[in-house]
């Protein structure tokens, strides 16, 4: 019996950079002399570069494009593929997912079907981090948060588009969100086989079903249309600026609504937008972390002044 | 009943004869005649016999017309992935490469392959009369997916009044639809909208609850029932779909089914599900399937549950799995035969808990995987030890890490099935879920006073009549007897009533035989068991009877 195909399991919702950063793996002498198989899972994304898997020695390029957005049928989909792959017996296997995907259940199916769990071992699952963006799409869509909480290592990516301040919250978060993953920040998907081969799996089993989110983030809209105390605004944002992941929205200070926008630790204001369904000066929409969402509200609810606008 | 009246019955959280049975059949239905799924999608003369096909080997008592959701997407000029054995996969959204909403029309009956399905569901109604027909929509948030492309997510923060105008649209082609397949025979819309598992119950609230409940509420209106379909890990938004007002809703094997039968039956909504897809289904054997039937059958019960797949039947399903299923639903011998050999396999594993938590202490128990390894056990773990001091000894608890053999064994003598689960004396009571500090400190002491009030029940009276022969008459024996029976019958309490007669057990009881007739009374109550008791509590318990 030879030795089990192992797989890399790349995750990220789309735009986080999943494409590049299989190219890039693509181009590593360590992959690019052996056999690979590519398992490509994802709608709407501009694909892999063909020639590049075709360099690759004896390469193949499998693709999951059909009913990709619903669960059951890309697993089924995915196992007719594996059961392909086992036959042409790669050297390694390397599956991008969907942005949507769940990594426990690629894993648990992977070790649920005995035919494939024969076959194949997990070697990593990396999972990609849009850095400008991961703050903002982790409060709305869970399979964003599952991926991160779950992988086995987190690829900072398109970090050239923040501050450092942003980064450093960002690693923090994530270092909240799954203690047991390395990070690597990078440009560009660039990552080494060294940082690769490093990484601990574990096993489908223990991800199954920790699919409960030990860090809350949560997204929150305030409103009102009273007056908003400056100072006693800027202290709340001074107080809980460790837990504000993103911030922006009108805020009317007394003098009419302005635009406020916390950008990478900063403050900004601008002249002030139309916000649709708003019918006050005062219409803000906060992401944040690692603390009560009453209790947020309820301290940006006690900068409105008494009086009416 | 005809299948028809059962599925509408078993919505209407009516009883019914047996339990209904629903198979999704979509593109499994060209399978069964040998058309691949993209020449079965795009036929209605091919759909109709698929889905006739299908009722003939399946005797279904409720079957979809058409199970794809990419029929408005494509209308609204949204790319397809074709494939020969699955439905296609939109490749392309139109709102995030340029187009503006106001470009994009509510479809109509007869654009792209909406008139197909209409006349497969006009053939379908007329040919079977009594079957319950599902008219499929796309729901309003997978449709906005469809339309956004995962822009959506992040424009939940940039742009919310966008994500508001394009829900609006997606309403009214949902509303659109509905009416068409109405009106062409369908009996019950089912919404799908796999999507919502995205995202969590605030969201939901937000930005897919006044569409989705609009759409019910115009279902409604033109007569016919509603289902919500959702698949993926949607359990956090099954209270608000709910909300929405649908008659039923159907989900996959990612949620527990009696999570969704105790959510679902106490707001008034029936449901269904959730047979194993992959596992199961398309890979099992036929017993594999009619097990997992019978198991769906039993948690859901004989009032409000329809038996479905979690989601539209993969292309390959094997045809006997599925009418293994059917023969399990239809002879209730069938069902009593593969029962019967389940239980011969695992019962010489289980452990008889029969006289779990009779113990004096409250047992809690912990079914983790591991609390190392896993965030969630880790804080079910957390919170049991955090509030068992509190109790001072009379909490006792215990984590069982299911990687090991024993503790499986455990999980399933107590009939555990998800993880993490807390047990308080062998009963399940939070099921993958932490429970509020307040929450499980209530769920302790509840289960503490009510081993306080069997202790107080188990309690029971003794009344001994000491009647020496030689002292007494049988007369005043007999009248003392009397008596005595008299005084509990008027009293209506149960106490033991002995009669003792035998002069040296009478002086058992520190009287001499000549002071008889005597009565002494005695209450008896259970101190402790299963352990030997420590000497300084049995003292205790000495100076209460003395």
């Amino acid at each position: 019996m030879s030795s089990k195909i192992p797989i890399i399991l790349i995750t990220g919702y789309l735009g986080s950079g999943k494409t590049t950063f299989v190219n890039h793996l693509l181009t590593l002498p360590e992959i690019a002399r052996r056999k690979v198989a590519l398992v490509i899972n994802e709608f709407g994304s501009l694909g892999v570069d063909g020639s590049l898997v075709d360099s690759a020695r004896a390469g193949k390029k499998y693709e999951i494009n059909s009913g990709s957005l619903f669960c059951s049928c890309t697993k089924l989909q995915l196992v007719a593929t594996l059961q392909d792959i086992a036959e042409a017996r790669p050297d390694i296997m390397l599956i991008e997912a969907t942005g949507i995907a769940e990594p426990a259940d690629v894993l648990s199916l992977i070790s649920d079907v005995p035919s494939l769990a024969e076959q194949f071992t997990v070697q990593a699952t990396v999972g990609l981090i849009d850095a400008k963006n991961f703050t903002k799409v982790v409060a709305f869509m869970a399979a964003a948060r599952r991926q991160a909480e779950s992988v086995d290592g987190l690829v900072v990516n398109k970090t050239d588009l923040v501050s450092p301040a942003q980064l450093q919250q960002l690693r923090v978060l994530l270092g909240e969100m799954n203690p047991r993953a390395p990070q690597i920040s990078v440009t560009q998907g660039g990552v080494s086989m060294d940082w690769l081969n490093s990484l601990q799996p574990i096993s489908a089993m223990d991800t199954r079903r920790c699919d409960r989110p030990p860090v809350n983030i949560f997204s929150a809209s305030i409103q009102t249309g009273r007056p908003v105390n400056r100072q006693a605004f800027m202290k709340t944002l001074a107080d809980y600026s460790e837990n504000m992941l993103r911030l922006k929205g009108n805020v009317d200070f007394g003098d009419g609504p302005v635009f406020v926008e916390l950008a990478g630790g900063d403050f900004l204001t601008k002249p002030a937008v139309n916000i649709k369904g708003a019918d006050s000066g005062t219409a803000l929409a906060v992401i944040a972390w690692n603390m009560d969402k009453k209790k947020l509200t309820a301290a940006f609810e006690k900068t409105f002044s008494n009086q009416s606008a | 009943m005809t299948g028809k009246e059962r599925v509408l019955a078993a919505m209407k959280l009516q009883q019914v004869d047996r339990t209904p049975w629903v198979p999704f059949v979509g593109v499994h239905g060209g399978k069964i005649l040998g058309f691949s799924a993209s020449e079965f999608l795009k036929s209605s003369d091919k759909m109709v016999a698929g889905v006739q096909a299908a009722i003939e080997r399946y005797q279904p008592d409720g079957i979809p017309v058409a199970f794809d959701l990419q029929i408005e997407a494509e209308t609204f000029g949204c790319e397809l992935n074709w494939s020969d054995d699955t439905p296609p996969a939109v490749t392309s959204h139109p709102l995030s490469s340029g187009v503006s909403l106001d470009k994009i029309s509510v479809p109509t009956r007869d654009d792209g392959r909406i008139p197909l399905v209409l006349q497969a569901t006009r053939e379908l109604r007329q040919a079977n009369p009594d079957i319950a027909l599902y008219g499929l929509i796309t729901g309003p948030f997978t449709l906005a997916l469809h339309l956004m492309g995962t822009d959506i997510f992040m424009k939940m923060f940039d742009a919310p009044e966008e994500i508001a105008a394009t829900m609006e649209f997606c309403t009214a082609t949902c509303n659109a639809l509905s009416e068409y397949y109405i009106e062409a025979g369908c009996d019950i819309v089912a919404v799908v909208d796999p999507m919502t598992s995205q995202i969590g119950p605030d969201q939901f609230k937000e930005f897919v609850g006044p569409s989705a409940s609009a759409v019910f509420d115009f279902i409604h209106e033109k007569g016919a029932m509603s289902s919500f379909f959702v698949c993926g890990h949607a359990e956090q938004n099954l209270h608000v779909m709910c909300d929405c007002k649908p008659d039923n809703v159907s989900v996959d094997e990612n949620i527990p089914l009696d999570t969704i039968k105790d959510i679902c039956l106490g707001r008034g909504v029936s449901f269904g599900g959730n047979m194993q897809l992959t596992t199961v289904l398309l890979l099992g054997k036929p017993i594999d399937a009619q097990r997992n039937a019978i198991e769906c059958m039993e948690i859901g019960g004989e009032k409000g549950f329809i038996l479905a797949p979690g989601c539209d039947l993969p292309f390959d399903t094997p045809v006997e799995n599925l009418e293994a299923v059917t023969k399990v639903v239809h002879d209730p011998y069938e069902r009593d035969a593969i029962k019967a050999m389940a239980v011969e396999e695992v019962s010489q594993d289980l452990l008889d808990m029969s006289d779990y938590g009779q113990s004096d202490k409250v047992i809690v128990d912990i079914i983790t995987l591991d609390s190392e390894a896993c965030a969630p056990c880790q804080y079910m773990v957390e919170s049991v030890k955090q509030i068992a001091p509190e109790f001072e000894g009379i909490v006792e608890w215990r984590e069982h890490k299911i990687k090991y053999r024993e503790s499986l064994v455990f999980m399933t003598s107590l009939m555990v099935r998800n993880i993490p689960t807390i047990c308080i004396d062998g009963q399940i009571r939070f099921v993958s879920r932490i429970p509020a500090r307040d929450e499980l400190l209530k769920a302790v002491r509840d289960r503490i006073l009510e081993k306080m009030r069997i202790k107080i029940a188990r309690r029971r009276g003794r009344m001994y009549l000491l009647c020496s022969p030689d002292h007494c008459s049988q007369e005043d024996t007999k009248k003392l007897r009397a008596n005595v029976d008299k005084a509990v019958a008027e009293l209506g309490v149960e106490i033991d009533v002995k009669l003792i007669s035998d002069d040296k057990d009478i002086l058992a009881f520190g009287v001499l035989p000549k002071q008889t007739p005597a009565v002494v009374s005695a209450k008896y109550r259970t101190r402790s068991s299963h352990h030997v008791p420590e000497a300084s509590i049995v003292k205790e318990w000495i100076k209460d009877i003395l």
